[in-house]
């Protein structure tokens, strides 16, 4: 009935309506009753809100003006209710058109929390759940992930990126960090079915998900063995009840370039060698030194070799010409970038069924300004559900992901380690890719290279079968069906290049014809996973609520690669076919778990909360006997504020104690078949003999494990939750603890073993730390108003490394009695001065040390402390100087709606974050004296006139540059920051505007930004956020990011 | 759907989810892509297809040309832009050392392969491979025995609680010992080189396990005499001896000698292709001199490295101390009293006439046209045309040291890391000069029909008119046998990987090591007008010092053990003054 009452009909289906109510009850002593509803605070009119006689049937539906009209008793009451809002009752009195103000429930404990196999009321919670719903993903523009719209604002949810590359951003996220070695990447469900890795939320239109539970302590354990990392429940949209919903969102982003390291001017690169060079003892006969003052007369012109003497006799003799452009790199690389988000939804329900159909489309263009650099997403997702009868409904969920990506297959080349000197042109004078010697300016590899374009087709199917079987005992049964199928088609296309004249030189062709060559990877994956479970319900005189869950499950993955290469091809073809050589590869595996699960909730009166889960996981990777592990949760709370005393105060209007333990299991650091000796083989990659390369047979690497098991994770969680002043301010504060007793770890042998040795349960692990939430809401008038923030701060440290540990300078990924990706350095001592300084530097510490100290360093150069004071500089002076890891993460938020605007905005923040820069290339001034360097350097290098000086004294010695820049106190980074995350503008167009047009029932404009502003400490240039190793993808700098956006209701 | 279908759908569903038994059964899963132990070493093509993989690990121009252990960049040869700190004393402690874990691991490999092969049924079917992984064995170990001197031996496939993990070192005659033991149970199963079928080309020998057992009976026998262990010494030298004796009396090799190529015959060897690489068309397969090698092509094996980029007149600055070691054509050093052939260092040409033909093809000699791989050959002929291609029409020395290298590098036309030359391991002249060298160092003595054998045809395959070596000629001309012999073998191998070595082994190295290292005479010379600005000091005789204050310490002639494995086990003990 309803679904036939589209607007345009509505008057018409208002007749129908009117004219079935009339037949059957026509004859009552009843009358007319009219009114309307509207929402309390924002007097916008309710559409579709019920409107039933209390203890009857008949009931209606309000109209696209919120009018209902039915015929009642006089003295009846009729109920009016809508999702959302606090139903009402309101006595039927006679004459006169009803208004009826239905309040926002804005009672937080009435939510309803998916917990894993069911749901819960968020009032008898006793687990550490965090969720989030849709509105964390409105007004954020294109979201190429939904995890970019939640960074730092989940309590203990801790979410990084490391690049803005379009696809390839690399989202990362911790449920309250690592607890072990290994990885512990949460655990994804969405609708029910695990998703094969947390990344592929990346493949969902985030406009789908109606909320997402975070399970970050032993709550998680009905996922037993693998839910060591949390666990993350994703719920999509579902048909709401009400009139037929369409829904338009869309939006225009416009990216800027944001934080990156400048590289330095042809000046400031010129002046910058003549003084390295000069410093390492160089006269002005020099090659470099005669180059850098060439450039520095010559700026902006050239000198072509083939018409005039080299000026610099006996060198550069694989160059044709001397170009002295004035480039920045960065500029010629980066500029700014367009993308676009559609998003439109249909949804309907009625008591019988429902439904929800939405298209997303997602694309979004690359800042790289050569090379085609593109991330389209396609979303289609279809969610039906119908009630068969009273106790039997089917839901079922589908939903199709397409991701095409288009990056330069030469990507590496355009952003490895060659910065160009700034002299390079951008291009010869006929616009062809120019090269200087064996140095090719980096744009042309992206521009001409080839594409590496991967298409991701995914399809998710989730069934869920729900039958009641008595009263209080239902069967829920799941199917589930993932399949992903990733194809990757990579084309590396030959480059010819040209002198500045434009001429070409045979020997200029890179990559060659022969090295040309065209690639097709597929990557399919195929999940099953089968559950089912009995939840049971009873309460017992009124106070005693009994819920029971048990259930069992089976998953099975398979994973099917196929992979050819082909050399020397056509460039025009997009096909495997060449001249070349072919190359082939193959990877098929398949992992399966079976699982028995239950669960047993008590409550007296809704004040003392227990909890009782347990997990029973088999895997295929272990052995049999060691294959079948049990894992269980249980948790109690006690809600301070219902007990009478405290209830009478008057002060709480929430107060509840919560505490938890369990056990949680990882399985991530283990390989999928024990007890085998493994060998690999490899085809036509071995040593040229014969004809060909060889064929051969080669160990896996790692001995053999007969008696490992899973990592087991104690997981213990301490939290208070409260809402007070009326609800106005409200919170949560937790602690947490997790002891990880038997990590596995490949443990690090003499190297006489010859082999790795396989993981064994040998480590122990500790993470510890607090999160909280705290919010305020409140309004002036017509002003409302909220402010709030999240915090989560959580350490960790490998307490047993199980064996003998070494310490590496610099980035460690695993320290005994340290965090994960430790960062070693030396003690910087202060900057030699003066040549007494050197010489008694080096007469104390140049014998035997272990550092790279040697007679070759001058006044200008940094010195090291002895930290252990046995006369020798060496590894055993390396002192800890942080982790890599942000220990802290947060996030500052407020918002403000008067009349039709609202204005939201949200401050994002790291710190205890140490980072030690890879890429030496950048790091160190003048390191390889042909390529730039960032201009952070530029004045600010020691010379006798500049002693306090950051740098130390430019040089081109390898020697002197490995020696001063070595990890040290002196040239690791402090990552905290703290960014304007986003920040939103919006205005609802007025209803009496907005009905005027026919078109809409409601619209809305923004405008947002994201990323605009931020304090770091780092002294590099970089973005706090860019990762330790820049290269690649890392290189791409975050962006600054504009939206204007319109959301429209039909 | 009536209510009691439902049910019986229900209880179906939660049968199966329930059941133990598909539970167990379905979690049974085998490897797909990847072979068990068990499935394996059925057939002799196992252990052939096993044995394969060592071929991977020889070395190659990337582990000699380039800066590596074995490189002549560490020695008194050649020095580059930025100093070698193995080469001037100045490297220290490791954390940890490639060289070291991954022989272990290589070691582990080829144990694998013997031990395996101890339960196959059919010995004899596979004997060629339990060769080849006792060759490569071996192969690994004289490279640890270099390096490190004492070392851990490992002939079974340990466990994490081996006593080996934390045991000492076995001293260096052990490891010797085994070496050779293992080299000389592989020469007898493996195959004569014209047994060698075209599929196995470049595969092991009988020569190869020969050559290379003459090497290192040669290295641990001087290492041994010059540290005063005489019988030990003559001992393997001995050994080294009759080695190469052997590869000699095979007459499976000759040296590299065509008549088309004349005095420039060993400088094409180096840069032999299939494709047209030298000015008389021949091709590999005319090169009978090399006896392992890492196969390159320009196709289906590039070298893959910048080879000629590298070694043309560029990175590789040659010492003056190299350039003297080439005598004149009369067979004498050019500091000999009696030497008139020297014609001095006036002009940049004048030190090169009258030489040894191999200075002038191994460095480059002034105002000549040379070609490398993007300024190529044209017709190999040298005329207007040819010349006009070259990257230096008339070169002019007058950079880095003055001396310059062009051994390795391309003059056919070939896209740059596409050189398709052949690495020689071992080649024949080696094996000749091993033998002179053994015999001598064996016997204090060495006669005219040895030397006529070994040191005098790899002297005069360029050198027709030079005076064989003999001991009237070192009588005569008041000359030293040993540093006759030594400098044969550094003029010959100059640049593959030899001479650090053999510093080390013959105990030179603390005097040769130390010594500035000089490019050209400049003051008095054309070199003092041609290159004006030098501001590179000068030394009493007006040579270019171009690295000075270095040293040469005991403990350099051992490797130190990296502190990682130090640390991982303590009772290795590090090397001496470490």
């Amino acid at each position: 009935m309803r679904t036939l009452c589209k607007e345009s009909a509505g008057k018409y289906c208002l007749m129908i309506l009117l004219t079935l109510v009339w037949s059957g009850i026509s004859f009552a002593q009843e009358a007319w009753v009219t009114g309307k509803v509207i929402d309390a605070k924002t007097n916008e009119t309710i559409i579709g809100a019920s409107v039933k006689i209390k203890g009857s049937k008949t009931g209606v539906t309000t109209d696209v003006n919120g009018n209902f009209r039915l015929n009642a008793a006089a003295s009846s009451v009729l109920q009016i209710s809508y999702l959302g809002y606090v139903s009402a009752e309101v006595p039927v009195t006679g004459n006169g058109t009803l208004t009826i103000r239905l309040n926002a429930d804005e009672n937080l404990l009435e939510e309803v929390v998916v917990v894993g196999y069911g749901s819960q009321r968020k009032e008898t919670l006793t687990g550490s759940i965090a969720k989030v719903d849709a509105k964390s993903f409105q007004d954020k523009g294109s979201l190429p992930s939904p995890l970019q719209a939640l960074q730092g604002q989940v309590p203990g949810v801790i979410i990084t990126r490391s690049s803005s590359a379009p696809g390839d951003e690399s989202w990362s996220m911790k449920l309250r960090g690592a607890v072990s070695a290994n990885s512990t990447d949460p655990l994804v469900i969405i609708d029910g079915v695990a998703a094969d890795s947390f990344r592929d939320l990346r493949l969902i239109n985030p406009s789908d998900i109606d909320n997402i539970s975070f399970l970050k302590d032993a709550a998680a354990a009905i996922y037993g063995s693998r839910a060591a990392g949390g666990v993350v429940l994703v719920t999509t949209k579902k048909g709401k009840q009400g009139k037929t919903t369409v829904e338009y969102n869309g939006s225009f982003t416009r990216k800027q370039v944001g934080l990156q390291p400048e590289l330095m001017s042809l000046d400031e690169w010129a002046n910058g060698v003549i003084q390295a060079r000069t410093n390492d003892g160089f006269g002005a006969d020099d090659v470099w030194i005669s180059y850098a003052n060439l450039a520095l007369a010559n700026k902006g012109g050239y000198i072509d070799l083939s018409k005039n003497a080299n000026p610099i006799s006996g060198a550069f003799t694989d160059v044709a010409d001397f170009v002295f452009a004035d480039n920045n790199w960065s500029d010629v690389l980066w500029g700014g970038a367009n993308s676009t988000q559609h998003d439109f939804s249909i949804s309907s329900a009625t008591d019988k069924s429902a439904y929800r159909l939405s298209l997303g489309y997602l694309n979004d263009d690359g800042i790289l300004k050569y090379g085609t650099n593109t991330n389209k997403r396609y979303n289609i997702r279809l969610t039906n559900s119908l009630n068969v009868n009273q106790n039997f409904s089917i839901e079922s969920v589908i939903a199709y992901n397409r991701q095409d990506q288009v990056s330069p297959t030469m990507l590496g080349n355009t952003l490895g380690q060659n910065y160009p000197q700034p002299g390079l042109p951008v291009a010869s004078l006929n616009g062809k890719p120019y090269a200087w010697g064996g140095q090719y300016t980096p744009n042309w590899f992206a521009e001409l290279g080839g594409d590496n374009k991967l298409n991701v087709s995914s399809i998710n199917i989730s069934e869920t079968l729900k039958y009641k079987i008595v009263k209080g005992l239902q069967f829920v049964g799941n199917l589930g069906y993932n399949t992903s199928s990733a194809n990757r088609d990579i084309k590396q296309n030959s480059i010819d290049w040209y002198t500045y004249a434009g001429g070409i030189s045979p020997a200029r062709v890179n990559p060659t014809q022969a090295a040309s060559y065209f690639q097709e990877s597929n990557a399919r994956t195929d999940f099953y996973s089968a559950s089912g479970y009995f939840q049971y319900n009873k309460t017992i005189q009124a106070d005693h609520n009994i819920t029971a869950t048990a259930g069992a499950q089976y998953e099975r993955r398979e994973y099917d690669y196929t992979m050819g290469k082909v050399l020397d091809i056509n460039s025009s073809l997009s096909v495997l076919s060449g001249a070349g050589v072919n190359t082939t590869g193959k990877e098929k595996n398949h992992e399966a778990i079976g699982a028995y699960f239950a669960r047993l909730n008590y409550d007296f009166r809704a004040k003392y909360l227990f909890e009782l889960m347990g997990r029973y996981d088999g895997s295929s990777k272990f052995l049999p006997v060691n294959r079948w592990n049990a894992f269980y949760g249980l948790s109690a709370g006690w809600r301070i504020s219902e007990e009478k005393i405290v209830k009478s105060l008057g002060a709480f209007n929430d107060l509840k104690l919560r505490a938890s333990y369990g056990i949680v299991g990882n399985q991530s650091g283990i390989d999928r078949y024990d007890g085998q000796p493994l060998y690999n083989s490899s085809i036509n990659t071995g040593a040229f003999i014969g004809t060909g390369k060889l064929t051969f047979i080669s160990p896996a690497g790692t001995m053999v494990s007969y008696d490992r098991t899973w990592e087991k994770i104690n997981n213990y969680n301490l939290a208070l939750d409260f809402a007070i002043l009326s609800n106005r301010l409200s919170g949560t504060f937790e602690v947490f603890e997790k002891t990880n007793n038997n990590m596995l770890l490949s443990q690090t042998y003499a190297a006489v073993l010859g082999a790795s040795a396989p993981a064994a349960n040998i480590g122990k692990f500790e993470a510890n730390g607090w999160d909280g939430i705290l919010n305020w809401s409140d309004k002036i008038g017509s002003l409302t108003y909220r402010i709030g923030g999240a915090v989560t701060y959580a350490k960790n440290e490998i307490t047993d490394f199980g064996g003998n540990n070494v310490i590496g300078q610099g980035y460690n990924a695993r320290v005994q009695g340290r965090p994960l990706n430790s960062i070693f350095g030396l003690r910087y001592a202060g900057r030699i001065q003066s040549a007494e300084e050197r010489q008694a530097y080096l007469d104390k510490y140049v014998v035997g040390n272990g550092i790279g100290l040697t007679s070759a360093i001058k006044v200008g150069d940094n010195m090291f402390a002895d930290l252990n004071n046995d006369g020798v500089l060496n590894i055993n002076d390396l002192e800890y100087l942080g982790t890599d890891d942000p220990q802290l993460s947060y996030s500052f938020n407020a918002g403000v709606e008067y009349k039709n605007f609202d204005f939201s905005v949200i401050f994002q923040g790291a710190g205890e974050r140490t980072t030690f820069r890879d890429d030496v290339n950048w790091r160190i001034p003048f390191r390889s004296v042909y390529l730039n360097t960032t201009n952070q350097s530029v004045g600010d290098s020691w010379t006798p006139d500049n002693q306090d000086a950051f740098f130390p004294r430019y040089s081109t010695d390898g020697t002197i540059n490995t020696y001063n820049y070595q990890a040290s106190s002196w040239s690791v980074e402090n990552g905290a920051y703290l960014r304007l995350k986003n920040i939103v503008i919006g205005y609802t167009l007025p209803q009496t505007l907005v009905r005027k047009s026919g078109a809409f029932s409601r619209l809305r404009v923004y405008v947002s930004g994201s990323d605009l502003w931020e304090v770091s400490k780092i002294n590099d240039g970089w973005d706090p956020e860019a990762t330790r190793t820049v290269s690649a993808f890392q290189r791409y700098p975050f962006n600054r990011v504009y939206t204007a956006g319109i959301q429209a209701n039909f | 759907m009536k209510i009691k279908n439902l049910k019986y759908i229900a209880s179906v569903f939660v049968a199966l989810t329930f059941s133990q038994y598909g539970c167990n059964k379905a979690l049974d899963l085998d490897p797909l892509d990847q072979i068990a132990d068990a499935n394996y070493w059925k057939t002799a093509n196992d252990f052939k297809l096993f044995a394969n993989q060592f071929y991977s690990w020889r070395r190659d121009f990337g582990s000699s040309v380039y800066d590596s252990p074995h490189s002549d960049k560490r020695s008194d040869l050649l020095t580059s832009a930025s100093p070698n700190l193995f080469s001037n004393g100045t490297n220290t402690v490791p954390p940890t050392d490639g060289n070291y874990t991954s022989a272990f691991a290589r070691i582990r490999t080829v144990n694998t392969l013997l031990e395996r092969a101890g339960t196959y049924s059919n010995p004899a079917e596979i004997a060629r491979y339990v060769a080849e992984a006792k060759f490569f064995r071996a192969y690994v170990y004289f490279e640890l025995l270099q390096l490190y001197g004492d070392i851990t031996i490992v002939d079974k496939l340990l466990e994490t609680g081996s006593p080996e993990l934390s045991a000492a070192r076995n001293p260096r005659s052990e490891v010797a010992d085994f070496i050779i033991a293992d080299l000389q149970a592989a020469a007898p199963d493996l195959p004569l080189q014209s047994e060698i079928q075209s599929a196995d080309a470049g595969r092991l020998t009988r020569g190869t396990a020969q050559s290379f057992l003459s090497r290192v009976a040669l290295y641990e026998g001087t290492w041994q005499k010059f540290r005063n262990n005489t019988s030990r010494a003559v001992q393997l030298l001995d050994v080294a001896a009759k080695a190469a004796k052997d590869v000699i009396n095979s007459n499976q090799y000759s040296l590299f000698k065509p008549a088309a190529l004349g005095d420039s015959a060993q400088k094409y060897m180096f840069i032999l292709e299939d494709a047209k690489s030298n000015p008389a068309g021949l091709k590999k397969a005319d090169n009978k001199e090399y006896i392992f090698v890492n196969r390159h092509d320009e196709v289906l094996n590039p070298i893959g490295q910048n080879i000629t980029h590298e070694s043309f007149a560029n990175v590789q600055y040659i010492t003056r101390k190299f350039a003297n070691l080439y005598l004149t054509q009369n067979g004498l050093p050019i500091g000999h009293a009696n030497n008139s052939q020297f014609q001095g260092y006036a002009t940049m040409v004048s030190e090169f006439q009258n030489r040894d033909n191999r200075m002038r093809y191994t460095l480059m000699p002034a105002n000549k046209p040379y070609w490398r791989e993007n300024k190529p050959r044209v017709n190999w002929t040298g005329d207007a045309a040819d010349r006009a291609s070259a990257a230096y029409t008339s070169f002019l020395p007058t950079f880095n040291s003055g001396y310059h290298n062009q051994k390795w590098a391309a003059e056919r036309a070939v896209p740059s890391m596409s050189e398709g030359y052949d690495y020689p391991i071992i080649r024949y002249a080696e094996v000749l000069l091993n033998y002179a060298e053994a015999v001598f160092e064996r016997d204090n003595a060495i006669s005219d029909q040895d030397l006529d054998l070994s040191l005098n045809p790899v002297r005069q395959r360029v050198n027709a008119s030079m005076p064989a070596l003999t001991n009237v000629f070192v009588t005569t001309n008041n000359l030293d046998m040993r540093t006759e012999i030594r400098r044969e073998r550094t003029i010959e191998l100059y640049n593959e990987g030899f001479r650090i070595d053999d510093l080390k082994r013959w105990k030179t190295a603390e005097a040769e090591m130390p010594q500035e290292m000089l490019g050209i005479k400049w003051t008095g010379t054309e070199f003092q007008t041609r290159w004006a600005g030098v501001t590179r000091p000068r030394n009493a005789e007006g040579a270019l010092i171009m690295e000075t204050g270095r040293q040469w310490l005991e403990k350099h002639y051992l490797f130190p053990i990296p502190a990682d494995q130090l640390k991982l086990n303590p009772s290795l003990g590090q090397n001496p003054d470490w």
